[in-house]
């Protein structure tokens, strides 16, 4: 997961040619990978490590049964998390960065609580906050709350005075500042925040899907695993877990090319 | 167009830059503005532009008093003020669309002024050939020149069709060529809109160039007003004329005149020496050495 985040940062930034490149690269990695995989399988021969043509040909035959409504459950709850992240750590962030006061004010708060492993805190949000979707949300939306939260702050304060005093010259109020300057500034910040956060937001979930659900990747990887022992089915989960980590990274980067189009200008 | 009259302005905790300050600057008039650093060149424009409000006396433009930005003057910062993230051509626009964005409320756009976007296109693109940056229109700042971001300053200020533009050291940073040229163009443009123009530099050159009439700020707080007129500006033939070299000559002795008070404090003698020696550079730069 590290490796593919680290590799689709760079692509981002790249001309075209350059991106299809790293691609091909990319997919080479990947053959290697379960070549090794493959290789692993057949020299240990234990049932805890299944080939991975058994695993990817389960994948894909349950994704369209189960595993999908598994899958579908898992995004929904990280999407749903992203978005109320953003919702609530963006303003704040912008209202932060506009402030200096505000800003040294709320640093030993930021300080204290950023480096604490939210995970920790999964059993309390169950306690307080019940059974149902919401706690789940709540505790991977925490994890990028505080990456939205400091990053936008510091794309706020980063943007010049000069600018500021242009556009108001140009007839800019505070709702037009708002809409043509800091929202279009901290769009790449949110998108930053969210990309370097999903590997630990999905990591939580799965986390978090061990509690008190019968729905998720986190809950069918356990179940196989732990009480059906169905190995297979289980690296079908985990393949599965990969690809919603992979492909909420790969929207991410898709959206800072279509959004951000200008920062591979610079 | 504008008239200011017994105006005192000092920012918090600052000492005074203005001490009841009186000018009058007629519709259609080009102004130049120079003085040494921390004389309040800036903060005048900025006054003008209605983003700083005096303590005492008034400003008004175009017979309305100012406590706000006016729909009807344009400001072009030293750093031209563009945003990274559109195109040229967004830029040039943003000041139509944040017009747009407010509806013709008198406040923030002139009453009655409502823009559809086939206008709005229509009159970027007029700019954007008339500053000759059509050809660069969807690119980012980061990608072209600085006469080029300036240029897209200027289309972006001139295509709200304002009746004052206010330049704060638009060319300051351009290499020699490029300045006289933006010079000539500005020139130009605010003659062919009737536009009034006030334009603060710290070269003396410039000054002389392209201001008809050029106010004279000393070390603050500035209360008169020094003002020497510059009759023939804008004349490519007229840098070369001994009239031009005795207006700069003139304005020389009255700068050092001007930053020379024996109160002036010590931070603001060294602003002003290292800025002095910048602007000899900038003399030097455009073959004016004899000055």
């Amino acid at each position: 997961m590290a490796l593919c985040m680290v590799t689709s940062m760079d692509l981002s930034e790249t001309p075209v040619p350059r991106r299809r490149a790293a691609q091909l690269v990319r997919l080479g990695a990947l053959a290697v990978l379960l070549l090794i995989w493959q290789v692993a399988s057949l020299a240990l021969d234990t049932p805890v490590l299944p080939p991975p043509t058994t695993v990817l040909v389960l994948f894909v035959t349950e994704l369209p049964g189960a595993l999908g409504w598994h899958f579908a459950a898992s995004l929904w709850r990280v999407a749903a998390s992203i978005l109320l992240a953003i919702a609530v750590a963006a303003p704040l962030g912008l209202a932060l960065g506009q402030s200096r006061r505000l800003s040294e004010i709320a640093a030993p708060f930021i300080s204290l609580l950023y480096p604490i492993p939210k995970v920790v805190l999964v059993p309390v949000v169950l306690l307080i906050l019940g059974v149902g979707e919401l706690p789940k949300i709540v505790i991977v939306a925490m994890i990028l709350f505080f990456q939205v939260l400091v990053l936008v702050r510091d794309a706020a304060a980063a943007i010049r005075t000069e600018l500021l005093t242009s556009v108001r010259s140009l007839g800019a109020g505070r709702r037009a500042l708002f809409r043509f300057v800091y929202l279009p500034a901290s769009l790449p910040a949110i998108l930053t925040a969210v990309r370097q956060s999903i590997g630990t937001a999905v990591a939580v979930l799965y986390v978090a899907e061990l509690f008190a659900t019968r729905l998720g990747l986190g809950y069918y990887i356990y179940l196989q695993g732990s009480t059906l022992f169905d190995y297979p089915r289980m690296y079908a989960g985990i393949v599965a877990m990969s690809v919603l980590g992979f492909g909420l990274t790969a929207a991410v980067d898709l959206l800072e090319r279509r959004l951000c189009r200008w920062r591979q200008t610079i | 167009m504008i008239n200011i009259s017994g105006m005192s302005f000092s920012y918090p905790h600052r000492p005074e830059v203005f001490r009841n300050f009186n000018l009058t600057i007629l519709p259609g008039e080009i102004w130049s503005v120079i003085g040494p650093s921390g004389s309040g060149k800036s903060t005048l424009l900025l006054l003008l532009a209605g983003l700083l409000q005096p303590q005492a006396g008034s400003i008004t433009v175009g017979g309305m008093r100012l406590d706000r930005p006016r729909p009807g003057s344009s400001l072009i910062l030293q750093d031209y003020g563009l945003l990274p993230w559109a195109t040229v051509r967004e830029n040039v626009a943003l000041g139509l669309r944040i017009r747009r964005f407010y509806g013709p409320d008198g406040r923030h756009a002139p009453a009655g002024d409502r823009l559809s976007p086939q206008s709005l296109g229509t009159r970027v693109d007029h700019w954007l050939e008339r500053l000759g940056i059509r050809n660069i229109a969807e690119d980012y700042p980061a990608q072209i020149s600085g006469g080029q971001r300036q240029r897209t300053a200027i289309a972006r200020a001139l295509a709200l069709e304002p009746d004052l533009l206010l330049m704060d050291e638009p060319f300051s940073a351009l290499d020699a060529p490029t300045r006289e040229h933006l010079q000539h163009l500005v020139q130009q443009l605010a003659i062919e809109a009737s536009l009034t123009l006030v334009l603060v530099t710290h070269s003396i050159e410039e000054a002389v160039t392209v201001g008809r009439r050029i106010l004279i700020l000393g070390v603050p707080p500035n209360s008169v007003t020094g003002t020497v007129s510059a009759p023939r500006s804008g004349d490519v033939e007229y840098r070369k004329s001994s009239a031009y070299q005795a207006i700069c000559t003139d304005l020389r002795q009255r700068l050092e005149l001007a930053r020379a008070p024996s109160d002036a404090p010590p931070g603001e003698q060294l602003a002003y020496t290292s800025s002095r020696s910048g602007g000899d550079g900038s003399v030097h730069g455009n073959q004016h050495g004899s000055l």
